[in-house]
């Protein structure tokens, strides 16, 4: 279609100019390629099926087509981090929908089920919450505190390594392994809860 | 998985001279918390597309076609059809234009002959 290594050095902000402009579709090509491979990885690691990842990148590619078209995007790749994992979610909401869908046991659904539902829900954020605490408390200290700074204090990068005396890159891998092993001790700890 | 890391991660739409202010410590708190949630969510995308492609384990390269041939073909087909409506749209100008001249033609006719029998 287009010789696209010759556009390489392009940013994503000038790719989208360049279409606002012109609305060629080239640029679109060379910008959705840049990240074909990350959406498809996401949609790989949400949906679990490769054809489905497969067709879930073409129409999360599609949906940026039109999106683009509506909206001025300032940081696509952020941008497109999120238009891939809500498709994902829409996808495995509607596969749940669809295998639990039983008209007939919607129907009998009754008013005092509902009740319990939103009471079970509440039940079970309160048991996430209380997982959040005791898994955040196993991780070792660098990471808890840097995790509670960032997450639930908001501080940025630099506050954070001015409050513990951490440089930058210490602050930014504490963060990033402390995340990666919270979600790993609040799987573990949901599977032991869904045990008991 | 480093190769692909490398390969994840070798685009970053921040903009440089933002990304320098901010390593320079020259930005707004909100400004520099702001980097630091894209650069964040940089990672949690490079980091999930990782996961997927490590625990599912494709085959990449015909997966990586595949969905680039998908992107090709879409956007062909968006190219096909937006040169189509231009086609239509610039059909309907025609039209119309042809329309107006007719009718002022027609209305130079009427009013001659008016003009005659008057």
């Amino acid at each position: 279609l287009i010789s696209e290594n010759a556009y390489q050095h392009l940013s994503d902000k000038e790719l989208l100019d360049q279409y606002q402009t012109s609305h060629n579709t080239m640029w679109l090509n060379v910008l959705f390629k840049r990240y074909s491979l990350l959406v498809y990885g996401v949609c790989l690691k949400y949906l679990k099926n490769d054809t489905n990842a497969q067709d879930a990148a073409q129409q999360i590619f599609e949906k940026c087509i039109i999106e683009l078209n509506k909206y001025e995007v300032s940081f696509f790749k952020s941008w497109l981090y999120q238009i891939t994992k809500n498709y994902c979610f829409m996808q495995l909401r509607n596969n749940k929908e669809f295998s639990t869908d039983n008209i007939q046991q919607y129907q009998q659904a009754t008013d005092n089920e509902l009740l319990q539902d939103e009471k079970n829900n509440i039940l079970q954020k309160e048991i996430t919450l209380e997982i959040l605490h005791e898994c955040l408390a196993q991780l070792p200290l660098e990471q808890k505190q840097t995790v509670e700074l960032f997450f639930l204090q908001k501080k940025s990068y630099q506050q954070i390594s001015e409050i513990l005396n951490f440089n930058y890159l210490q602050v930014k891998s504490y963060i990033q392994n402390g995340k990666r092993n919270l979600k790993i001790l609040i799987l573990k700890q949901q599977e032991a809860h869904k045990k008991q | 998985m480093s190769d692909l890391k490398n390969i994840l991660s070798q685009h970053n739409d921040i903009d440089p001279m933002l990304l320098e202010k901010y390593l320079k410590g020259e930005l707004s708190e909100a400004q520099a918390f702001e980097v630091e949630q894209l650069l964040d969510e940089y990672d949690m995308f490079e980091h999930e597309a990782i996961d997927g492609i490590k625990t599912q384990n494709p085959n990449l390269n015909i997966a990586l076609l595949n969905v680039n041939q998908k992107i090709d073909q879409t956007l062909k087909l968006k190219h096909k059809e937006r040169k189509q409506k231009r086609k239509f749209n610039a059909n309907i100008a025609t039209l119309a234009i042809l329309m107006v001249l007719a009718l002022i033609v027609i209305g130079f006719v009427v009013i001659k002959l008016f003009l005659k029998k008057g």
